[in-house]
This record gives C-alpha cells, structure tokens and sequence, in this order.
C-alpha cells in the first residue's frame, strides 16, 4: 500500500538526516532549556519505534560536530543533557 | 500536501483536542484496539492505516505541544520570581527555569503545581534571607559590646595608674584573684 509521509520529511532522502531533521525538531520547541537523552530517546521512539540507541548517538555526535548542538552532563542525574545552540535554532527553523 | 488536505484524509485529526489527546493516550498504552477507537469516535470507515497514521502524527503535535508548555512555563515562572522582591542570581533563576522544564516536560507535574512550588520557594527564599540578616543584625551588636566594653577597660586601666585609692583597691581585688586561683589549682 503507497503510503505518505508528513510534509516535513519529504525533503529528506538519506534516513540519517531525516533522524538528525528529527532530533532537531524535538529539541527546537525546548528554547533555551536542557532536555536529557532519554527523552529524547523515547519522544524519537514514540510514534515511529525504529530508531537504535546507537544512532541516535551518532546523530547528535554529528549535529554536535557541526556545531548545532550543545550538550552538558547533569550534575545531580549524571544523564547527558542536550540543546540547539544558535545555528542549530536557524538550521530547525523551517521544520 | 497541506495540513488541511491531511485532516481530510484522516478523520481522527480533524476530531475536537480533547477527543484526540483521550485517544491517544490509550493508544500509547495499548489499551485501545482499531475496533474501540471506531466505537469511541462513531467512525466506523476508519482504517487501521488512518488510526496508525493518527498516532504518528499526533505524537509529534503533542510532544511539540508538551515541551512548548514546558519551556513557556518555565519562563514565565522566571518572570514571576523576578518580580519578587527578594533579589535571585542569574544562575539560581537558570536552575529554577531548568527544573520546571524538565518536570513539565517530563509530564511529572501540572504546571498548576509548580506556580505553588515557586511560590513556597521564593517565600523559603525571602525567610532565608531574613534570618540571615538577623544573624548578621546580632553578630554585630555583639561587635559593638565588646567594642565598649573594650573602651570602659581601657579607661579604668588608666584611672588606676592616676587614683592611689583606686589602686589600691585593684591591689586587694588582684590579691583576691590570685588567692582564688591557688584555690582553684588545690581543688
């Protein structure tokens, strides 16, 4: 059966930036503040059970290399905690 | 394709927000089979397709939702402490923001509770300070007696060396001490 995806992930055909598009979007309503891996892990996860810790991992390694992340662990959970720096928030923008 | 195009293919996204959240939050616990959310929302053309294509969707609407929430919550509690007259450092508010954030955004607590949360907290905050001060307020009333009675020693010092009679007095008096203190070494 021919199904559709959503419109904002048409544009993306390599599955590897269509999870970093992804990632983006989760942390792009998040401002300023930090949200720990695990959430993101389960938001990712919610609707579309596919993605591996492992890429996930990859995923943010990259967007962090490319300077649209920024990352800190928490002191008290000791859980890695992750946010858009400001190019990150241009690059989310559209999504 | 366009949002309204969307809706129109699918029924469930078109239902009031209420509808939609009751739905799927028992489809994220698997506590509702395709023929129940039929049932419940008196669809009955509904397609397996179009209840699996609902809860992609609406998983991302409420997780966009949620964490908005979350992060507009938390800036106002800012806002609202800042407003306090007792006065909070840049990193103090950072951690208050971050916390709120991640208990609404973790969907722990109702941003309800966390207006009263702020509240007993800055209130803690304005007791802390006051008692602080009155530590502050004591510790230098005590400096202040010792600074006097420093001052009367000194001057009774220097009116012994002047007045024989007073000399003579604090000649007896030290005679006293130190007998004292023979008796306090024999016990």
């Amino acid at each position: 059966m021919k199904t559709t995806l959503p419109e904002t992930e048409a544009p993306y055909t390599d599955p590897e930036a269509l999870l970093q598009a992804r990632v983006l979007k989760i942390l792009k309503p998040c401002l300023s503040y930090w949200l720990d891996e695990q959430t993101l892990y389960l938001t990712l996860n919610l609707s579309r059970p596919a993605v591996t810790r492992a890429r996930l991992e990859t995923a943010l390694r990259e967007l962090r290399d490319k300077a649209y992340l920024d990352f800190r662990v928490d002191p008290l959970s000791r859980l890695t905690e992750w946010r858009l720096t400001p190019s990150g928030h241009s690059l989310a923008q559209p999504l | 394709m366009s949002t309204h195009a969307h809706k129109s293919m699918n029924p469930l996204l078109s239902l009031p927000t209420k509808k939609k959240e009751q739905i799927f939050s028992l489809l994220r616990k698997c506590k509702l089979t395709d023929e129940a959310v039929r049932e419940q929302t008196g669809i009955a053309s509904l397609t397996r397709l179009q209840v699996e294509q609902f809860f992609a969707r609406y998983a991302d609407e409420y997780w966009t939702m949620r964490v908005k929430r979350a992060s507009n919550e938390a800036n106002s509690l800012i806002k609202l402490v800042q407003k306090n007259p007792v006065e909070f450092s840049e990193g103090v508010l950072a951690a208050l923001g971050q916390e709120v954030f991640r208990q609404i955004a973790s969907g722990k607590v109702e941003p309800g509770v966390l207006v009263q949360f702020t509240q007993l907290f800055a209130r803690k905050r304005a007791d802390d300070r006051a008692e602080r001060a009155l530590i502050a307020r004591l510790e230098k009333q005590k400096q202040d007696m010792r600074s006097k009675m420093e001052l009367a020693l000194d001057s009774f010092i220097a009116e012994v060396g002047k007045n024989p009679v007073a000399q003579k007095a604090f000649g007896v008096l030290k005679t006293e001490l130190l007998g004292d203190m023979d008796k306090w070494e024999l016990a």
